[in-house]
């Protein structure tokens, strides 16, 4: 139903753009830009996963391709689809981003539809390899089950004399996706559900300093994880009903409140830059999801056309949850624990990397990644890959 | 970019100044008819559209010579002070996030030329060696 919704709205912006077209626009004013990248990678141990690579290479996991297309419709009005096939998803073509926009004023664009936004600072544009040094960013960072919705958007720009100011706001009605949890392994994608999501940020930037903020609230939030009603029916074979109701309460992640912060700060002058960004969860109430705090600091030199760089990145998982102290059967408290502990994560990863601009909007890079946890040593995992990223 | 501006000075010193490239300075022109100034950190923010208008609050619409014209990469260099791939990575973010779009690109400083005589909001850049008594200089570089 969702992916019709979707196909839908896609469809109505398409038939827009077309008209376009037909109307009395010469071709000239429709853009058509895309962007892809091949990623190979593989861990450097058979018994080595993450980031969905294993020790056999793959091509598929990371590649993706897009197309966007973007018409004027009449003087302040204009339509753009985006459609992503992504490797993970087999190259199954979707809409993520699908707008009218409408060009208020010289600094305000309202926009209304499927769009993406900025959780994080690189969130609106995670997929656009070519934009960023890395061949993926952080990823204790920016493995978050969404990154798009369907609702408006206010984008607020303005440059004063030596500085850019950036601020948006963004409101998305629903977004469903399959999601499996940050820190999990082993675990089937589940249906993710959030209703209703705020969005704010705040960038500045002056001269070679970049600065910003962003705040995040999803008043509800829903995971329907297979494995917490496998858990409810264990429960349920030894305890009472309101024994089971109190325990499952703050193990079911059914319309909860989470709130989001980051804070980013760059500094780039051409020759070198350094990089860092914080960012965190918060659960209002228990569930089996963990709350997160999630850092990292990146750096680099360009020599020509190479840029060489280096990441270190540190991710806490922490269970929103302690209900598994409260339930008297030994055998089940430890299952509710593994339910409430499966995010739980203390990790660092630390990377290294280049990118050589081969020509014109086509980047080639390289890109070693450790990842160390010292909640649990069976994840840990070194990763090899290489990509090419282009624009166009 | 760095590797351009060697490749310059370099085809300078061996030839001793007889490449065109060398001598080559760019113009930013608008319609002659028009009255406004601007200095070069208004040009930068016009073509990387950051601003829309000058500061006096004049509409201004950006047009840039094709990629692969030498004074397209003279122009990125000495007033975007951006090389290629990195004002390519600067639109991409744009674009592809629905906050901008680069300005339209012409093949030659004819046709900049033309496109700048039509219309008064139009602000572009070409050889200096090629303007006509059309267009008004508003800096060379």
């Amino acid at each position: 139903m969702q992916q019709k919704q979707l196909s839908l709205v896609g469809l109505g912006i398409v038939s827009l753009l077309y008209s376009a077209a037909g109307s009395a626009y010469e071709s000239s004013d429709i853009s058509i830009n895309g962007f892809g990248s091949i990623v190979a990678g593989q861990t450097l141990d058979k018994d080595e996963a993450i980031y969905g690579y294993d020790d056999n290479l793959s091509f598929q996991k990371e590649s993706r391709f897009a197309l966007q297309v973007a018409a004027p419709v009449g003087e302040k009005f204009s339509a753009t689809a985006q459609i992503m096939a992504r490797g993970e998803d087999d190259f199954d073509p979707q809409f993520e981003w699908a707008y009218v926009s409408y060009q208020a004023s010289e600094n305000f664009i309202v926009m209304a539809g499927r769009q993406r936004f900025n959780l994080y600072k690189y969130s609106d544009y995670v997929d656009v390899g070519y934009a960023y040094h890395w061949i993926r960013p952080p990823q204790g960072v920016y493995s978050i089950p969404f990154n798009s919705g369907n609702g408006l958007g206010f984008l607020y720009s303005r440059s004063l004399d030596d500085m850019d100011i950036h601020v948006s706001y963004k409101m998305l009605a629903e977004e469903i996706s399959d999601y499996v949890p940050s820190g999990t392994s082993g675990v089937q994608p589940a249906r993710f559900n959030a209703n209703l999501s705020h969005i704010l940020n705040f960038d500045i930037t002056r001269d070679s300093l970049n600065f910003g903020l962003n705040f995040g609230l999803v008043p509800e939030l829903s995971y329907d994880a297979s494995e917490l009603v496998a858990l409810e029916a264990a429960l349920a074979g030894s305890l009472t009903a309101q024994e089971v109701e109190d325990i499952m309460k703050e193990v079911r992640i059914d319309n909860e409140e989470v709130q989001f912060f980051g804070a980013y700060l760059g500094y780039d002058v051409g020759d070198w830059f350094i990089l860092s960004e914080y960012t965190q969860y918060e659960f209002a109430d228990p569930n089996a999801f963990s709350d997160q705090t999630s850092l990292y600091l990146s750096a680099g030199i360009r020599v020509d056309e190479f840029t060489f760089h280096a990441s270190y990145g540190e991710d806490e998982n922490k269970p929103s949850s302690n209900i598994d102290q409260s339930v008297p059967v030994p055998a089940l408290a430890s299952l509710v624990k593994s339910a409430i502990t499966a995010q739980q994560e203390d990790s660092k990863t630390y990377s290294v990397g280049a990118r050589w601009e081969a020509e014109g909007g086509v980047a080639l890079k390289i890109d070693f990644t450790s990842f160390d946890d010292d909640h649990d040593d069976s994840s840990d995992a070194d990763v090899i890959s290489v990509g090419i990223d282009f624009v166009y | 970019m760095k590797r351009i501006t060697y490749m310059i000075l370099l085809s300078c010193s061996l030839l001793l100044g007889v490449n065109t490239l060398c001598l080559a300075e760019v113009a930013v022109i608008m319609k002659a008819s028009v009255t406004e100034s601007a200095d070069i950190n208004d040009i930068q923010k016009i073509f990387l559209g950051k601003s829309k208008s000058l500061p006096s609050g004049y509409k201004v619409t950006p047009v840039a010579l094709a990629e692969g014209h030498p004074i397209r990469e003279l122009f990125n260099d000495k007033v975007l002070e951006k090389s290629d791939s990195q004002l390519k990575s600067y639109w991409a973010k744009l674009i592809f996030t629905g906050k901008g779009r680069p300005p339209k690109e012409l093949p030659s400083d004819e046709e900049v030329i033309a496109e700048v005589n039509a219309d008064p909001s139009v602000m572009g850049y070409i050889d200096a060696q090629n303007v006509t008594a059309d267009v008004k200089v508003l800096l060379k570089f």
